[in-house]
């Protein structure tokens, strides 16, 4: 196996902060984001951008600017070149504008805080994003979920109602899809969404993270976002987004106890579902499928403990090519999704 | 060419003893070239009338590394000796230690270091990377450092010591400690205290200049001593540096001091 391919390689969780930041900011449709370093640590992410939306359904381009700092505003310091980008940024007419600082801005001492507070007229939210100070793809994007929570106005303490979706992984392909599947599960408890904290909202869907019943992460490690919100809103929050079956039945029926709703009817018409799908996968029952080229999230998830208890589809060594790079799939539709994929792979195997 | 760099704890006298060691150099009919290597950019103001020249940082901000040229940052100042300053950021802002990295850089370029003796004149301490920069090779083979005998003055150059001792074992790198100069403050044995610490860290005091009215007028006056009054006790004094400096052959890899071995010598010479 070439190491490029090994799974501690691609963990997507140990890229440059400034992604992982940049993943969140340019959620916000009419935000314009600016990277204050080299002009190299921008373009290395606007590339990144612009080749997953190549694959991504409904893509755009987000505007994302450089301060293009140089040896001299090294130097001498880049907050002119940064206040300078700010006024270009206006005229895109952002709403709001998000500064990432680079490492080089944080060796060198930028006061970036400072600069963005002399400056009236449109919200500038500053978000730390030098990775030497002990961080990857993951600490960006915490980070500037952070942060984001920070920046709403003040809660009035209106009635709650709704669900906030927070920390939806904006650069996976299936991003849209495990959302859709999580929205339908809400639904089936009578439950909206509020805001999608953050992926393709306006910025003044950030003001009304407060007003929402309940938050759900898309997984643990946000924990401490959701822990925040409780604290500063009251909300309460779940901790994941399920993936197999008996979590989705699990998601359902303690979402249910959280905001105190009988989730009888829920649960039952997720088990048709779920047995259905049994059904239109019983041919493969007894398959075995190779383990090179899952994702290690997908390996040591129950969602193939379950496959095995319940179609015994086992993962070997030398079993049929299977390739499932992706983080598990979410939710009963999520299981429907890997067996078609494994079904293909079986007929190309033929 | 001999390259010398100067090192030593803020305010110690470093610049004084650089620009009267330039002078008297000069005066020995040698080419000297001085550079100031701290964002304070006042190291050459006694050799230029008390003068701040424009630094080679300024010129990188306005006209960018390609519009330099010599005749722009490279100032004659007293009896022709050639002034540089490095500059840098204003207060608090910026990497001063970049500066001193891009300064060296364009001089190179330049071709500027030309003549019989280059003397680096570099801010305080080694704070980081860039202060080092005369001490890579190609540049300062020769390292003074000037103290006091007071505690805190002899623990900065101790630090000196250790910066010197890790960019000696670098492949190719020939900057070695070329000796220790006191410069006194009149305390009790000061002479013997960093005599003694100067062999602790297995090189020599190799000047003792006494502390001395003179120094100041020169400096109220806006010149070096060797300008001011030539034929005193402290002209002679850096004119025997300077005699000391040019015949030195003793260059070491220092090995710097514990702090516990540093305050036990200086407990050895508490004042009575």
């Amino acid at each position: 196996m070439l190491s490029k391919n090994l799974h501690k390689n691609t963990d997507r969780c140990s890229g440059c902060t400034l992604t992982g930041a940049l993943s969140v900011t340019t959620g916000v449709t009419d935000a314009v984001t600016i990277v204050h370093g080299p002009a190299g640590c921008a373009h290395h992410n606007l590339s990144l951008f612009l080749s997953i939306s190549k694959t991504a359904k409904n893509s755009r381009n987000p505007v994302i600017l450089s301060t293009r700092l140089k040896e001299t505003d090294i130097i001498f310091g880049g907050e002119n070149a940064l206040k300078e980008t700010i006024s270009h940024a206006l005229i895109y007419k952002p709403s709001i504008i998000f500064i990432l600082s680079t490492c080089i801005v944080g060796i060198t001492g930028d006061d970036v805080e400072g600069t963005c507070a002399q400056l009236k007229g449109v919200k500038i939210v500053p978000i730390p994003g030098e990775g030497f100070l002990g961080g990857g793809f993951r600490e960006g994007f915490i980070s500037a979920l952070t942060k984001l929570s920070d920046v709403q106005n003040s809660f009035q303490g209106k009635i709650k109602s709704g669900v906030n979706i927070i920390g939806e992984r904006n650069l996976e392909s299936s991003a849209e899809f495990q959302y859709i599947e999580v929205e339908r599960l809400l639904n089936s408890l009578n439950l909206t969404v509020r805001t999608r904290f953050i992926r393709n909202i306006k910025a003044a869907s950030i003001d009304l993270i407060p007003d929402a019943s309940l938050n759900v992460l898309r997984d643990p490690s946000l924990v401490k976002i959701g822990e925040y919100l409780k604290q500063r809103y009251g909300t309460p929050y779940y901790s994941s987004f399920p993936e197999g079956f008996a979590e989705t039945k699990r998601f359902i029926s303690e979402i249910a106890g959280i905001l105190d709703m009988d989730p009888t009817d829920a649960l039952n018409y997720e088990t048709l579902i779920q047995e259905a799908i049994k059904k239109e996968f019983f041919d493969l029952k007894g398959l075995r499928i190779s383990r090179k080229n899952l994702h290690l999230e997908l390996l040591t998830s129950n969602l193939m403990d379950e496959l095995y208890a319940d179609l015994n589809i086992q993962v070997t060594e030398e079993g049929i090519p299977f390739r499932f790079v992706d983080t598990p799939p979410v939710g009963s539709n999520g299981v429907r999704y890997i067996l078609t994929k494994i079904r293909k792979s079986q007929i190309a195997g033929l | 060419m001999q390259q010398i760099a100067i090192y030593g704890k803020g305010g110690i006298g470093k610049s004084t003893t650089a620009a009267n060691l330039s002078a008297a150099l000069s005066i020995n009919g040698l080419s000297v070239l001085q550079v100031g290597c701290d964002p304070k950019r006042d190291s050459t103001r006694m050799l230029m009338g008390g003068k701040l020249i424009p630094t080679v940082m300024d010129l990188l901000k306005i006209k960018g590394e390609r519009g330099i040229d010599k005749d722009e940052i490279i100032f004659s100042g007293f009896n022709g000796i050639k002034c540089v300053e490095a500059g840098g950021p204003d207060p608090g802002i910026g990497c001063a230690g970049r500066g001193i990295i891009a300064t060296f850089q364009i001089l190179a370029k330049l071709g500027a270091m030309d003549a019989d003796i280059v003397i680096y004149d570099v801010l305080g301490d080694v704070v980081c990377g860039g202060f080092a920069m005369p001490m890579r090779e190609s540049f300062a083979e020769e390292v003074y450092l000037v103290t006091s005998g007071e505690l805190m003055s002899l623990y900065a150059a101790n630090n000196i010591c250790k910066a010197i001792e890790r960019i000696s074992k670098r492949p190719k790198n020939r900057c070695r400690l070329a000796g220790v100069i006191c410069n006194a403050k009149n305390l009790y044995l000061e002479e013997d205290l960093v005599r003694e610490f100067s062999d602790m860290i297995r090189s020599k005091l190799i000047h003792f200049i006494p502390r001395d009215p003179a120094v100041q007028v020169a400096e109220l006056n806006r010149m070096t001593v060797i300008e001011d009054s030539p034929d005193s006790e402290m002209a002679y004094c850096y004119s025997d540096l300077a005699k000391k400096v040019l015949n030195n052959n003793s260059f070491v890899i220092p090995k710097p001091l514990e702090l516990d071995a540093l305050e036990e010598l200086a407990q050895k010479y508490r004042p009575l």
